[in-house]
């Protein structure tokens, strides 16, 4: 029975967590465009 | 058998607003940052991997996955996740190796039609735009939005039906793929969260696997061992291969396609669809493993009795505390708008941008295109929503829209991507206006000549051939006609002479 509560954790757990791992992802996207247009406006 | 009821607290209200609110206000505040018909119906051709997980893993699962496998889990447990989800994760594996290569050697196609249209000519154009747009249709989203918001509101289903598509045309057709693919990505947030946390609280709450188990063997009265087997201990290898034939239509979805062509590099969407594959795998399992616990709670004497494709509403609305089912139903809305707009969007781009554009009006002013997409966008809805009150609960529509889409696009497009040597217009006509018309025929005939079988979920018809009895399904369709429209795709190659005596390397240019 551990096998399957541990499936129902993991399922659960991973659908909670890898979500933030995408939102992660974006914000570290949106955070370098962010940086790339202050430097060039820098340079400007 | 009980209708599902659920209690909404003022919290639950609020959350529920604040849901629909906020996708009308990225409709609206995409509307005024689209110029130009590439960023209404490609996003500009920058999107980058994170929002695509978001938005292919939302698009694909709709209310059908969300309703359809806690069914299964309900009914038949654990088979749910093995026979019937794994096939499609294979066929996203498949596109994550193909995609990349379909974005960079087509960096001009818009669509999936473009490819066949640009390959086979007008014909074919039309053929496998008329196929792209009935797959588009969202029947299944429909009923599934009028379902719950006759629920939660009270009101008529088929108000609830024209409530929800209203919610998903209003910014679709206002913000195109950009508001489209930002709204999946907070729907997917939403649908994805508040399913894991919710399967922790009701899967504790039933008292983990063990109290699933005993739940499970009050509900069975008897032995629940069937419902922990893979194969449910009835499924044959024959059997799988008829019931995920249909997986094969996710080589060949035109959302997908759109996205491919959307992304900013072939990379960034082969990221996609791989950090996809495993959120698909964990919604499904949570999904499957609460069709369980519903089954369980049931046996407990926890829960009365539901409909079999309501069970997740049913569990969930006896564990979840206030607030949290608010979550869960804007999560519930999220993943069947998701679907909804994304297939609007695809519908109306058939029709405008597939068929009229090449057809009527080659030289369409931008301005003009992305104006009569939105038209477009309308229509594909009004027919969506007029689908259900003209069919009403139709069973196996999706089998019959992926089977549609594989006999009459698969072949020809993976042949226009990846075959170097001649492809005829007369090769492609044949292909494509085969496997529509013929696949229409067969459904047709199955509808009306056979029979529903309650014991397989599907429709079925007796045959007698030279005195040996046999019964044929739905599913066969794809068995039938689609390798002979790979047949009549080489006749029609080799019958006619366009193209003969120019060199392969000519061709290519």
């Amino acid at each position: 029975m551990i096998g399957w509560d541990i499936l129902a954790y993991v399922g659960a757990i991973a659908g909670i967590v890898a979500p933030l791992f995408v939102l992660y992802l974006y914000l570290k996207e949106v955070t370098k465009r962010f940086r790339g247009m202050g430097k060039e406006a820098k340079k400007e | 058998m009980d209708v599902v009821s659920i209690n909404l607290s003022l919290l639950d209200w609020l959350i529920i607003f604040c849901y629909i609110g906020l996708m009308i206000g990225i409709g609206l505040y995409i509307f005024k940052k689209v110029p130009g018909f590439d960023n209404f119906f490609s996003a500009g051709r920058a999107v980058t991997a994170p929002l695509l997980v978001a938005t292919l893993v939302s698009t694909f699962y709709g209310l059908d996955t969300l309703f359809g496998t806690a069914e299964i889990g309900f009914m038949e447990g654990i088979v749910a996740l093995v026979a019937y989800s794994i096939p499609f994760y294979i066929m996203f594996g498949i596109m994550a190796f193909l995609a990349p290569k379909i974005r960079d050697r087509n960096p001009n196609a818009r669509t999936m039609i473009d490819i066949l249209g640009d390959t086979y000519g007008k014909g074919t154009r039309l053929f496998s735009a008329v196929t792209s747009f009935f797959y588009s249709t969202n029947t299944m989203e429909m009923m599934g939005m009028g379902f719950v918001f006759s629920l939660i509101l009270g009101i008529p289903f088929e108000w609830g039906v024209i409530l929800g598509a209203a919610i998903a045309l209003i910014y679709t057709a206002l913000g195109g793929l950009l508001a489209d693919i930002l709204t999946d990505f907070v729907q997917f947030f939403l649908m994805v969260i508040t399913l894991g946390i919710a399967t922790l609280i009701a899967w504790n709450s039933v008292g983990g696997a063990s109290g699933v188990w005993s739940g499970l063997a009050l509900f069975n009265r008897g032995d629940p061992s069937a419902y922990f087997h893979p194969l449910g201990g009835y499924l044959t290898l024959g059997l799988i291969i008829v019931y995920s034939i249909t997986s094969l239509a996710a080589l060949a979805d035109p959302a997908f396609f759109q996205r491919i062509f959307a992304s900013a590099s072939g990379k960034e969407i082969r990221k996609g669809f791989l950090i996809g594959i495993p959120l698909w795998l964990a919604y499904d399992i949570c999904i499957v493993l609460m069709g369980m616990a519903a089954a369980a709670s049931v046996g407990l004497g926890i829960i009365p009795e539901p409909h079999a494709d309501q069970s997740l509403l049913a569990v969930m609305g006896h564990f979840l505390p206030s607030g949290l089912i608010g979550l869960f139903i804007a999560g519930v809305m999220a993943a069947s708008m998701s679907t909804a707009d994304s297939y609007f969007l695809v519908g109306g781009g058939n029709l405008v941008y597939d068929i009229y554009r090449p057809v009527f009006r080659p030289k369409i002013e931008e301005k003009k295109l992305t104006r009569y997409v939105k038209y477009g966008i309308i229509i594909s809805a009004a027919v969506s929503i007029g689908l259900v009150f003209v069919f009403g609960r139709i069973m196996g529509v999706w089998v019959f829209q992926a089977t549609l889409l594989i006999n009459s696009v698969l072949f020809p497009m993976y042949m226009a991507l990846f075959y170097r040597g001649r492809k005829t217009k007369l090769a492609g006509l044949l292909s494509t206006g085969f496997g529509l018309i013929a696949t229409v025929v067969y459904y047709i005939l199955i509808s009306t000549l056979g029979y529903f079988s309650t014991e397989y979920g599907t429709y079925m018809l007796d045959l007698n051939l030279f005195g040996t009895p046999f019964t044929i399904w739905q599913e066969y369709a794809v068995f039938f006609i689609f390798p002979i429209g790979v047949i009549l795709w080489f006749i029609g190659n080799w019958v006619s002479k366009e193209g003969r005596g120019v060199s392969k390397e000519r061709r290519a240019k």
